[in-house]
């Protein structure tokens, strides 16, 4: 299984290879499609990308010189039409630069490249929101040959996926960077602080009312009041425990490290670190964490003695017990069963 | 436009594309269709634009017309599928009441996706499916070329931040329904009909799709939504709760979530609320006021009135 981490400048590559990391991914954005359509509107990050396809080149070059591949994002959820033509010709230009694939997040461009020859392997982005067997045979079908799961994906929905299509490689996230939302589906934007941030940190102040008109009871105030006290801690996890490192760098946040043995008996190609515009620091330490856990897994049988491992690598036992810093809480020391669609408990 | 003056281009809209327009209302639990089908679907009176909700969205003139089909389903949550032996009653509801009948699937696990396809073996040919799942577009055309296929509201993607401040922001992300490969996508599945939001700032040109038949949602839209569910986490025990897969009592069913801003009201700010696992927006009156232009200009055959899971519940239903 390999490691896959983000870089966001040429000389990251060395690094993070050198710390563990078996492939790479970024995003580009050449200054002609910034000064026509924003900086934002090729992958979705204001930050983070490489700045030009000489950057990218190093880049490529960096990393076939040390024998691992490297991806380039291009995965905004769609592409109005007038930026159509310009997204084709970025595309050809990543191609000719030798970068390895494109992580696309529009199934429609997806469908668009399989009608050509496409430059280079096509990844099946997150933002794509493949959550079932049927939408990966389609995107296998439309010529990618990796699906990234988006994170809220359980394990055992993948486990089912990798079942149905054997020969499609899968890649899941491992390390960093929650989503409240869906992000194929969520169709706000990360707004500067003053205007709010993103919508699932904007301070709204929530309220409940019945939708038979009835008033609320006390019982239920108290409810929803213990529900929401949970739910602001649930952020705080879900946002990198506040942006806050253990006293060894270590990243705090969303880990599905405990998971990893499983992921792996599951034939899952890939794990990928989240978080293309973090610090080098941190997206250094991340990789470390991660090959630390791929190495013991490669070691050790043991599913459980695996997720020991992992979960006593930050010292911190509370945070993993809360189950809410877990991409897989099936895996978690308090576990959350796998359900069945349209059975209310 | 002021309200009157929009309901009278709403009207004007209604005369002009009379014989094409479709009311449709769209409905999730099974409970509330069947108490409150025979009162939307009689004949329109004075009263019935309250009850479906129009009269408060400025678009009371859509009233008027008769409720011509019922979306049965939720756009959001697998969870809320109904079962077959329910979703039977709905069928044979629904045709009692001589109106068309739309289901309305989610995106979907494979565990959705089978509970979908018992839906799909009940229903009639030639009835229509609105997809918000790849998956299930994949699934329909494989085993049930007998049925429509409708592309909604998740799989016509664009920029929909009910707090943007300006229209400059929503140029960052224009919706991708016209690109080639979406509409490749739309021609391998047989989808002829779109449902689209009206996004803030909305222009008519927003809800323009040649060569498809537009429905568009009112007096809602949806920016966001995810599997992890505040509201339906608030019977689980703490370390069951946000966690995707986690169980749930249909709490959505039951409650709405009011979500009232934390800075000073801009004026481009929209109302939003959470049902279940979804932020919604209300539409303003400029947004109805594109609606009816849309509708006059023939680009819209379709407006879907949400009837129940939204801001207002069934408690506006019964008023």
């Amino acid at each position: 299984m390999k490691l896959v981490a983000p870089i966001s400048a040429p000389d990251d590559v060395a690094v993070l290879a050198g710390a563990g990391a078996d492939e790479f991914y970024c995003g580009v954005v050449p200054r002609e499609w910034e000064s026509r359509f924003g900086r934002s509107t090729l992958n979705r990050r204001m930050g983070g990308n490489l700045g030009s396809f000489e950057e990218l080149e190093r880049a490529v070059q960096t990393s076939h010189h040390l024998g691992k591949r490297i991806s380039v994002a291009v995965n905004a959820q769609t592409y109005s039409n007038d930026r159509w033509d310009d997204l084709l010709t970025l595309l050809t230009r990543i191609g000719d630069t030798g970068a390895d694939a494109v992580i696309v997040g529009d199934l429609g461009l997806l469908a668009a490249l399989s009608k050509g020859r496409p430059p280079v392997r096509i990844h099946l982005s997150s933002v794509a929101s493949c959550h079932n067997s049927e939408t990966a045979a389609l995107a296998a079908e439309l010529g990618a040959e990796r699906v990234i799961l988006p994170r809220q994906v359980t394990l055992a929905e993948m486990e089912r996926i990798g079942r149905q299509l054997p020969g499609l490689e899968l890649e899941a996230f491992i390390l960093n960077d929650g989503c409240v939302f869906e992000e194929g589906s969520c169709h706000t934007l990360h707004l500067p602080p003053a205007l709010g941030g993103p919508i699932c940190l904007d301070r709204f102040a929530y309220g409940y009312r019945r939708d038979d008109g009835k008033p609320i009871s006390a019982a239920e105030r108290e409810r929803f009041a213990a529900n929401d006290q949970a739910y602001e801690k649930w952020l705080w996890y879900t946002f990198s425990c506040g942006f806050t490192v253990t006293a060894a760098g270590l990243p705090h946040g969303p880990c599905g490290l405990c998971a990893i043995a499983r992921l792996e008996r599951a034939g899952l190609a890939a794990v990928k670190i989240a978080g293309r515009d973090g610090p080098l620091e941190r997206r250094l330490r991340s990789v470390e964490m991660v090959r630390w856990v791929l190495d013991r897994a490669a070691k050790e049988p043991g599913e459980e003695a695996v997720a020991a491992f992992a979960q006593g690598l930050r010292k911190n036992p509370q945070l993993c017990a809360s189950g809410y810093m877990c991409y897989y809480r099936e895996v978690a020391p308090s576990g959350v069963s796998h359900y069945s669609a349209a059975k209310p408990e | 436009m002021e309200t009157s003056s929009r309901n009278e281009t709403i009207a004007d809209a209604s005369a002009a594309a009379a014989a094409d327009l479709e009311l449709a209302i769209a409905f999730t639990d099974p409970d509330r269709l069947d108490r409150f089908i025979s009162a939307i679907c009689a004949d329109p009176s004075g009263e019935r634009p309250a009850k479906i909700g129009l009269a408060g969205a400025g678009l009371g003139a859509l009233g008027t017309w008769r409720v011509s089909r019922v979306h049965f389903g939720n756009e959001f949550c697998e969870r809320l599928l109904p079962s077959r032996a329910e979703f039977e009653s709905v069928i044979k509801l629904i045709s009692a009441a001589g109106v068309g009948f739309s289901l309305v699937a989610p995106m979907l696990t494979d565990d959705g996706l089978d509970a979908a396809q018992q839906l799909l073996e009940a229903l009639p040919d030639d009835s229509e499916v609105v997809a918000n799942d790849w998956g299930l577009m994949r699934r329909v055309r494989r085993r049930f070329p007998r049925l429509r296929l409708s592309a909604g509201r998740l799989l016509c993607r664009m920029l929909k931040e009910p707090r943007a401040p300006s229209a400059q922001y929503m140029e960052l992300g224009g919706h991708g329904f016209m690109n080639p490969g979406f509409e490749g996508l739309l021609r391998r599945f047989g989808v002829s009909r779109l449902e689209i939001d009206v996004p803030p700032f909305a222009t008519v040109e927003d809800l323009r799709a040649p060569g498809h038949r537009v429905s568009v949602h009112v007096p809602f839209g949806f920016t966001t939504v995810g599997r992890i569910c505040r509201i339906g986490s608030l019977h689980q025990p703490p370390a069951r709760k946000f966690a995707t897969g986690h169980n749930c009592a249909r709490e959505c069913l039951s409650y709405v979530t009011a979500m009232e801003s934390p800075r000073e009201p801009r004026g481009s700010d929209l109302r939003v609320f959470q049902r279940g696992n979804t932020i919604f927006y209300r539409h303003t009156t400029a947004m109805s006021a594109v609606v009816a232009d849309a509708i006059g200009a023939g680009m819209v055959d379709r407006v879907i009135v949400s009837g129940d899971w939204n801001e207002a519940g069934s408690a506006n239903l019964s008023a």
